[in-house]
């Protein structure tokens, strides 16, 4: 007796953002699913469901994807469609409207149950930093997106894979045979499946670091006001300005709750070492 | 750029301004420009010395006591700041005339 299943499609769900993703290629569905297999797998009971689907392009090896039936990216190969589905749902995991969170372009980790909060443009170092956190044993929340609940000023999770660029692998070598994206210029590693990685679950808000990454520079934990956090996480909000007066108070609970710091990355190692010693004593 | 401000200036809170204080430091949003200003310890007390019942000669001449530094530099600092806050639509300059940027 035998049974065969056919996979036809995956539903996640990213801090309220609920999709599907199919494909004509089982084996483009098997790495996307990868890519987001830390993600949680059940819609809430509210969720809308969007549906992106991988079709096969008119040339072999070549895909086209949609969102609800409608045309995200003409024709491109494996790599170019996936890298394409991972920006849509980022932006629309950012970009929705949610009047109990707001989020920040940071990442964020956890140790003994308390969160740090690393917010900044990109080429900043999150990803980066994160995933040396990730490596030293913290757990993992996002390396993209911080949602903090506006009531408990708890950071919720969103473990899509760490996205790390090119620029970084030298100093990440170690999770090179975990990427699963298979893209020339960026890997995609769930952190599950790294021998040290942890998914942690939402935890408060306790310390906010501005990471900076300075080529050659010595690396630098320095303590910063609370208002220059403020500052500095104002503009790493998305959409501050749909309701900026009550962002900024949000921000400034935030900040009071929290040890603020601005870090210079030279030395990704020295860098994990500095945050993993602040969090420890602090 | 605002009119000059000078030493009989009076300065006043936008009212539309939003306005946190963080361990002694403000940070402002101005709605109409939709920006954000921070001020340090020594800005933010001048912003809470403002009043229309006050001239900036009046403020600077409390806060240099309070800060044991001589009038005429206390007040050309505020003087700086103040006009900075004005173009920004932070602060009104009660019958100046302020010409947007």
């Amino acid at each position: 007796v035998t049974t065969t299943a056919l996979q036809l499609a995956v539903r996640f769900r990213a801090l309220g953002y609920c999709f599907d993703v199919s494909s004509d290629d089982a084996e483009l569905l098997s790495r996307a699913s990868r890519c987001y297999q830390d993600l949680t797998r059940e819609p809430g009971a509210d969720d809308e469901v969007v549906r992106y689907h991988f079709a096969a392009g008119t040339e072999s090896g070549t895909f086209r994807l949609f969102c609800d039936g409608e045309p995200v990216l003409g024709t491109g190969p494996a790599a170019q469609v996936l890298a394409t589905l991972l920006w849509h749902v980022n932006a629309r995991t950012t970009q929705r409207p949610s009047a109990n969170h707001l989020v920040l372009h940071a990442a964020a980790a956890v140790r003994d149950g308390r969160t740090i909060v690393l917010p900044a443009p990109m080429e900043s170092g999150k990803t980066t930093t994160v995933s040396g956190l990730v490596q030293a044993g913290f757990g993992y929340l996002t390396d993209e997106a911080a949602a903090i609940h506006v009531d408990d000023l708890h950071v919720e999770p969103f473990p899509k894979s760490l996205a790390v660029d090119n620029g970084s692998w030298h100093v990440l070598e170690a999770m090179a045979p975990y990427d699963v994206g298979g893209m020339s210029r960026q890997w995609q590693i769930p952190v599950s499946t790294l021998p040290t990685g942890s998914l942690a679950a939402r935890s408060p808000v306790a310390f906010v670091v501005l990471p900076r990454f300075v080529p050659g520079s010595d690396t630098i934990l320095e303590p910063v006001s609370r208002a220059t956090a403020v500052m500095a996480m104002s503009a790493s909000t998305f959409q501050f300005l749909d309701a900026p007066e009550g962002n900024l108070d949000v921000l400034a609970r935030v900040a009071t709750a929290s040890c603020c710091y601005e870090l210079t990355i030279g030395s990704l190692a020295h860098a994990v070492d500095l945050l993993d010693r602040l969090m420890a004593t602090a | 750029m605002t009119d000059l401000l000078t030493a009989a200036s009076v300065v006043v809170h936008a009212p539309d301004t939003h306005v946190t204080d963080l361990d002694g430091e403000k940070v402002l949003y101005v709605p109409a420009r939709q920006t954000l200003h921070q001020l340090d310890q020594t800005a933010s007390l001048v912003w809470d010395c403002l009043s229309a019942a006050a001239t900036l000669d009046e403020v600077a001449t409390d806060l240099a006591v309070a800060f044991a530094m001589d009038k005429p530099t206390m007040l050309s600092d505020i003087i700086v700041a103040m006009t900075v806050l004005v173009d920004a639509g932070a602060l009104i300059a009660e019958g100046g005339t302020v010409v947007s940027t």
